[in-house]
């Protein structure tokens, strides 16, 4: 195998295929970087056997031909080259040369047989999706996701697409973020999936890649995203995600509307005391009042003021502040509104200006 | 020479001589430090369940009087007066056993909820002295005394432990034994040596050398078997232990022998020794539990289901006194032949639900009871406890959780004014030994 590429070409590809190596596992060749040279150019395929990413550059290829190299060095060295041309060149004794003006490197490499196969997959099924629009819906929701590693199904955002709309969901177990967008989408029928923290975190990396729609699938128990030069596949979460419509709330009692920047800087002085552990304010909506405390104990307390319109009969609610603050973050629209129904129930984040986006949020005993 | 302890009351010659010999055997010269030493009580009540009946009934008094469980069956003794200990009786002892030393002693069940009451009491005065008062079982503790000898107008730590024992001996009327050293382990050792009814100080920088003639024994946290295996090494008093390299100490009796020859050191400057002492019974009170040994060994799965449905209401319940949920429970099993096994299992979320330790005991059981044999013993524990987390959660229904809550305290309140066995659940009730 023998190949030139531009240098610049070349990191942006090791850049992109870093995120999904292997940490130093029980297959070593995970931790390696495929590359294939062929006709179409150069090649660059990783995976943690989870999320493969695979993606072409263009190159001056001379002799077709596959290697496997560690992925960190490849990259490392890669980083540090001066622009221009680069020739890599796999030799019989199985050594992967990088020439750059007067530097040369040597790495060795595992057979390119040893690495796991790109799933194949038939690109006539592939629909297209709004780039900008699946970015939003990560951007509003992925903040849910669970950290909780013993919840599986929690760890992953749910990913729901019927032929007139899309929704994403997100909980994990305290709180639950929700975006729905209309269009039309060529699906036969609802398809259900569960994309991992990690996958989605990717996705949003490839959606950041220029403005071209992405291209989607599901095919087993994997889904496959393409846009431009980039494939990637991901292994969904096995299991049912849990039942979320059910604990949307149907009606309210009170409802308060908030300025979105003065409510979140209300949040983030109060809490500051709050408990280290709970992290818990009490919000108190009475008449166009919303006053936020916080109790540190010993520590000291908290308190602030701010203008709300609310309707309803005065509540106290204790909530944890950061997941307000996430919400509040995520909603990003100027204002937002909570409906709530007694201290214990839900309490539903919304912003009149996009109804589409919603975040319940659980509260906690007082 | 300076005398290095001082002791009240007098107690004979033989004690007398043997704390002279420690303090020949010390050659202290005392120092002025600068650092001021800490002055820590170890306060010990003197066969506590028997001085509290017999301030309930004075005719007990200077009788072989024995608490304990049930002499038929299984039970052991929880405390015996001094005049049964004289015959041999000691705590732990089975009861059968007890009765063949002292056939003529009085037997008492006893009562808990008056030594909690008791125990109460006691407690109270004491924090009347110092706010830093740690109880570690019903009738013992551990009062840091430093902050607050001014407050009392002395500077002698002796004279606050003279005024508590006087106080509680009039108060409560059941006496007590007082240990005062610079550090937990010297402090508690010290009481255990003014027993009965006595007050001992250890003064600072005399730690080792009032500790070095005493037996390993004496040491927290060296039992029979530990003992033996000193011996091995001709250790035999506590001194020797400080004698040893303590890597060579590791190697051969393994990590417990490295603190013991920590504490042994006793010194305050070593606040090591100090810290692990703490740290170890701190861990002990990271967990609850109780557990029961059948008057006859038993291999009916109904009767078993009985008994954890009976020991997660009682674990559940101090859980819920204390105001804290536990992640993980642990079941311990010992059969006929006294094999003992133990299996844990940790949940996700914290609780203080007695119906979440009974499934998952259950669950612990089906996978543990794997020998074909009857059970002798059966406990249930649970640990890794924290604080209940105030968050709801969104795929629960609170409702649901809330009214189990309030039922819960309902439970809680009834059984704290009429006894535990005013609410028995089904499962256990047809089963008396199940009280």
């Amino acid at each position: 195998m023998e190949f030139t590429i531009e240098r610049s070409e070349l990191y942006k590809g090791l850049q992109r295929a870093q995120g999904v190596v292997s940490a130093k596992g029980a297959k070593p060749v995970l931790a390696n970087v495929l590359i294939e040279a062929d006709e179409n150019g150069v090649t660059l395929f990783t995976t943690n056997l989870d999320i493969g990413l695979r993606g072409v550059y263009n190159s001056n290829v001379k002799t077709p031909g596959k290697a496997t190299t560690q992925a960190k060095n490849f990259h490392d060295i890669l980083r540090e080259l001066a622009d221009g041309e680069v020739t890599i060149k796999v030799d019989d004794d199985g050594r992967l040369r990088i020439f750059s003006g007067k530097s040369k490197f040597t790495l060795a490499t595992i057979p390119a047989v040893e690495f796991p196969a790109f799933p194949g997959y038939d690109e006539s099924k592939l629909v297209n999706l709004d780039s900008a629009m699946v970015s939003t819906m990560i951007k509003k929701t992925s903040y849910a996701i669970s950290q909780d590693e013993t919840r599986l199904t929690l760890n992953g955002a749910f990913f729901e697409i019927s032929p007139e709309k899309v929704r994403m969901v997100a909980t994990d177990g305290h709180r639950l973020a929700l975006i729905e967008r209309d269009g039309a989408f060529k699906v036969e029928e609802t398809i259900k999936s569960i994309i991992s923290r990690k996958a989605v975190q990717e996705l949003a990396k490839l959606l950041g890649e220029g403005d071209e729609p992405l291209k989607y699938m599901k095919q087993d128990n994997h889904m496959m995203f393409q846009k431009t030069n980039l494939t990637m596949v991901v292994r969904l979460i096995d299991g049912a995600f849990p039942n979320y419509e059910q604990v949307i709330p149907k009606s309210h009692s009170c409802e308060g509307t908030l300025n979105s920047d003065q409510f979140s800087h209300a949040l983030r002085r109060v809490s500051i005391l709050a408990d280290e552990k709970s992290r818990m304010v009490k919000l108190s909506f009475e008449q166009s009042t919303l006053s936020l405390t916080s109790e540190g104990g010993e520590l000291g307390d908290a308190k602030d003021e701010m203008e709300a319109e609310f309707s309803g009969e005065k509540l106290d609610i204790g909530l944890n502040a950061l997941y307000l603050i996430d919400a509040v973050n995520a909603i990003d629209n100027e204002i937002v509104t909570v409906k709530m129904h007694d201290s214990l129930s839900p309490l539903v984040m919304q912003s009149p200006e996009d109804p589409g986006v919603l975040s319940i949020i659980m509260p906690m005993r007082l | 020479m300076k005398r290095f302890f001082r002791i009240t009351p007098f107690r004979g010659a033989t004690f007398f001589s043997t704390m002279l010999q420690y303090e020949q055997t010390a050659k202290i010269t005392m120092q002025n430090s600068e650092k001021k030493p800490k002055s820590i009580l170890h306060i010990d009540m003197d066969a506590f369940f028997v001085s509290v009946e017999t301030v309930i009934n004075p005719k007990l008094k200077g009788k072989q009087v024995i608490v304990g469980g049930p002499i038929e069956g299984r039970g052991v003794v929880t405390s015996a007066s001094y005049q049964a200990r004289e015959k041999g009786v000691h705590s732990a002892m089975p009861m059968v056993a007890a009765k063949k030393l002292c056939p003529n002693a009085i037997f008492l069940t006893g009562s808990h909820h008056l030594y909690s009451d008791f125990s109460r009491r006691i407690m109270e005065i004491m924090e009347r002295y110092t706010p830093a008062v740690e109880q570690v079982s019903i009738d013992e503790a551990y009062l840091d005394i430093t902050g607050c000898l001014r407050l009392h107008r002395t500077k002698y730590p002796f004279v606050i432990a003279n005024s508590i024992h006087e106080t509680i001996a009039n108060e409560i009327g059941v006496p007590c034994s007082i240990g005062i050293a610079t550090n937990r382990v010297t402090a508690k050792i010290a009481a255990n040596l003014a027993k009965p009814n006595g007050v001992l100080e250890v003064y600072p920088d005399c730690e080792s050398a009032f500790l070095s003639p005493l037996p390993v024994r004496k040491l927290p946290g060296v039992g029979p078997v530990a003992e033996k295996e000193y011996k091995k090494l001709g250790i035999r008093e506590i001194g020797d232990l400080l004698k040893f390299d303590p890597a060579v100490l590791t190697r051969v009796l393994g990590k417990q022998a490295e603190q013991c020859a920590k504490r042994a050191g006793g010194e305050s400057s070593k606040d090591q020794a100090e810290s692990n002492f703490l740290s170890q019974e701190r861990d002990t009170a990271k967990s609850i539990g109780k557990e029961i040994t059948y008057s006859v060994d038993t291999g009916d799965p109904e009767i078993l289901a009985a008994t954890l449905a009976y020991l997660s209401e009682r674990v559940a319940g101090r859980m819920r006194k204390a105001g804290l949920s536990f992640r993980k429970v642990t079941l311990k099993l010992r059969y006929a032949d006294f094999d003992t096994y133990t299996r844990s299992k940790t949940i996700n979320l914290p609780t203080s639900d007695p119906s979440v330790i009974y499934r998952t005991a259950r669950a612990l059981l089906t996978s543990l009871d794997k020998k074909r044999q009857k059970i002798r013993l059966i406990g249930v524990t649970v640990s890794t406890l924290t604080k209940p987390d105030p968050q709801i959660n969104l795929f629960d229904q609170a409702e649901n959780e809330d009214k189990k809550r309030k039922l819960l305290n309902s439970i809680d309140e009834t059984r704290e004014r009429y006894g535990f066995t005013s609410i028995m659940s089904a499962r256990w009730l047809g089963h008396s030994q199940l009280r």
